[in-house]
């Protein structure tokens, strides 16, 4: 199983113009930035003035790195890179090297953790670069950057930075779940990412069409099913990492029916979970069914 | 005690599109190839061969029928498929790598990752000068030259290959012809040969199968097949009633030059002196074996005709 996975990595990093437009550029964009902002802090007073309004956190740094691969936009770029991954092998004609090797639902399991850890790394090393800057940057500008390294700090820290990173690697592994099945229905890159990037759309679009089919068919409460969408409990566990509370979603259906959501932090796990089990099971049975005839 | 076959192939059927789309590619195929043998499998385009060779792979989920290959059937016990390599369709790769890190890819994939092995074979296929260059910079011949390095990778006892010298130049064809044979008769492997170059499967096989329209239409030994089947070329003038004076007896076919009859070497005696008695000058009569790709097309046309 390590050497699967090891493969899959090799097939997913050895791509490098694709996972440096669509991953790497992160890490490095945080880098660039955090360089560019430290020449102008060096060279000018007033930047070192104007720069921090308030005296940065490294654990509020670190762990916020991890909002890019949970929000809307975000989950696109990975939607996009992990179509290139699993619609590249119709594409490249490269199943009929792999499938005889090794059982289907395996070599499925696998790319999906191996794109899970990819996406992951790259982001941890982002939340490094991130947080050592902005500590250099505060430096320079001759602001605090706390708090102090204590236990029970560092406890707090390592809980929110996992579930952060957990978080990512659900969303991942979501977005890969929705190009996997597109690439299996169009079998190619280009249509694994178009249709990868419609469902994600229509998925972001659901509050009002769930809004309009209530006020229409007058059973307003249908919007409550809103709630059962990876993008709005990805959100959801995302406010809980960072500020301690749900998120607040407002539907207004008509004058009368206004509703306003919010959930536990368990709730949302839970279905981010049912959804990472759904789409994963989906992928292998029907790529075990699945004729590769080119 | 029988040997158990290397591929048994039975009752193998594919259909695929429904109703109106419906096209049946492979209709009852029934097959035995025993260990060792280098077994040819020929047919025109569309006949029905790659998809066959999909099924032995499990790349394709059969309509009806099975295969097995050393007795385990391979859509249940997919792991017999490890004695088997392959290459499908001319050889793909991921053209971002180089040549060794797809072979490093393929074989850590099949959990059976031996860089020595990997070195070695790159050295036999001709390609360790070039191993470290990306996919996407070689020729065809090369890339054919890797897909056989990869179809070797686990040491199979069991090579299927589809158009395994696409691309290659006259050499490099004899020297995969050459490379083929000696796998079967130095090392015991089994070929299962899928090709379009005629003169090349007479060449290696022991046993040929021949696909038309998803069905098998002839099975047997290259030299039992073509026993039998020669033919005498006639030189004569006029040719035309040369070649009316022997249609009453023969099969008779002219190329404005000569006429091919479908008969024995005894049957040239007889034959000239029809044609003396008919005022026919002969110039020579020759005999010829009927070559593989002769039978082939005679066959293949003759079930093209069965059907009209």
């Amino acid at each position: 199983m390590i050497n699967l996975f090891r493969a899959e990595w090799v097939k997913i990093a050895g791509n490098r113009w694709v996972a440096g437009c669509l991953v790497w550029i992160f890490p490095v964009g945080a880098l660039a930035f955090m360089i560019v902002v430290g020449v102008i802090m060096a060279l000018s007073s007033t930047a070192r003035e104007q720069f921090f309004d308030a005296p940065a956190q490294w654990t509020e740094q670190a762990v916020a790195v991890w909002n890019i691969p949970n929000n809307p936009l975000g989950r696109l770029v990975l939607l996009g890179f992990t179509a290139v991954v699993f619609a590249g092998e119709y594409q490249w004609q490269t199943w009929k090297n792999v499938v005889p090797r090794n059982r289907r639902s395996l070599l499925i399991v696998i790319k999906f953790l191996a794109l899970g850890a990819f996406i992951v790394t790259a982001f941890v090393l982002m939340s490094i670069l991130w947080t050592v800057g902005t500590g250099v940057l505060s430096r320079i500008a001759g602001v605090p950057y706390g708090p102090s390294l204590t236990g029970g700090v560092l406890a707090d820290f390592a809980g929110d930075y996992a579930l952060a990173a957990a978080l990512a690697f659900t969303s991942t592994i979501i977005a890969a779940g929705y190009a996997a099945l597109a690439g299996m229905l169009t079998r190619s890159i280009l249509g694994g990412v178009l249709v990868g990037f419609a469902i994600t759309f229509v998925e972001n679009l659901l509050a009002p069409v769930l809004a309009l089919i209530g006020l229409l068919l007058d059973i307003p409460r249908i919007v409550h099913l809103y709630r059962l969408t990876p993008g709005y409990n990805l959100l959801n566990v995302s406010s809980w990492i960072n500020s301690d509370e749900a998120i607040e979603w407002t539907i207004q259906v008509s004058d009368k029916a206004r509703y306003t959501m919010t959930d536990s932090l368990a709730f949302s796990i839970f279905v981010l979970a049912a959804w990472v089990v759904g789409l994963v099971g989906l992928t292998i049975f029907l790529f075990r069914r699945q004729d590769i005839a080119s | 005690m029988t040997e158990t076959p290397a591929i048994r192939i039975d009752d193998l059927s594919k259909t695929f599109g429904r109703r109106r789309k419906r096209i049946e590619a492979v209709k009852r195929v029934t097959l035995e190839i025993p260990v060792g043998q280098v077994y040819g499998f020929l047919g025109p385009n569309g006949a029905g061969k790659t998809t066959t060779i999909r099924m032995m792979l499990d790349l394709i989920r059969p309509t009806e029928g099975h295969v097995r290959i050393f007795g385990r059937h391979v859509r249940r016990e997919h792991d017999v498929l490890r004695r088997v390599g392959a290459i499908v369709e001319g050889a793909t790769f991921y053209n971002f790598l180089s040549g060794r890190r797809n072979l490093e890819v393929l074989a850590r994939t099949a959990n059976d990752l031996n860089p020595k092995r990997i070195d070695a074979l790159l050295e036999q296929v001709g390609l360790a000068h070039r191993a470290g260059q990306r996919v996407k910079d070689y020729s065809t011949g090369m890339k054919q030259r890797l897909g056989l390095a990869a179809a070797l990778l686990s040491d199979p006892d069991l090579l299927i290959l589809d158009e395994p010298t696409n691309g290659l130049d006259p050499e490099g064809m004899h020297e995969i012809r050459q490379f083929i044979r000696s796998l079967a008769d130095d090392h015991g492997k089994t070929i299962f040969l899928s090709s379009h170059l005629l003169g090349e499967v007479e060449q290696v096989c022991d046993r040929v199968a021949i696909i038309n329209l998803g069905e098998i239409v002839r099975e047997g030994m290259v030299s039992e097949l073509l026993e039998g089947k020669s033919r005498l070329r006639v030189e004569a003038s006029p040719l035309d009633r040369a070649a009316a004076v022997l249609g009453e007896h023969w099969t008779v076919s002219s190329n404005g030059q000569w006429l091919t009859i479908d008969a024995t070497r005894e049957d040239a005696p007889h034959l000239v002196r029809r044609l003396v008695e008919q005022g026919v000058d002969v110039y020579q009569v020759a005999s010829q074996r009927q070559s593989l790709e002769e039978f082939f097309l005679s066959v293949v046309r003759e079930e093209a005709g069965r059907r009209d």
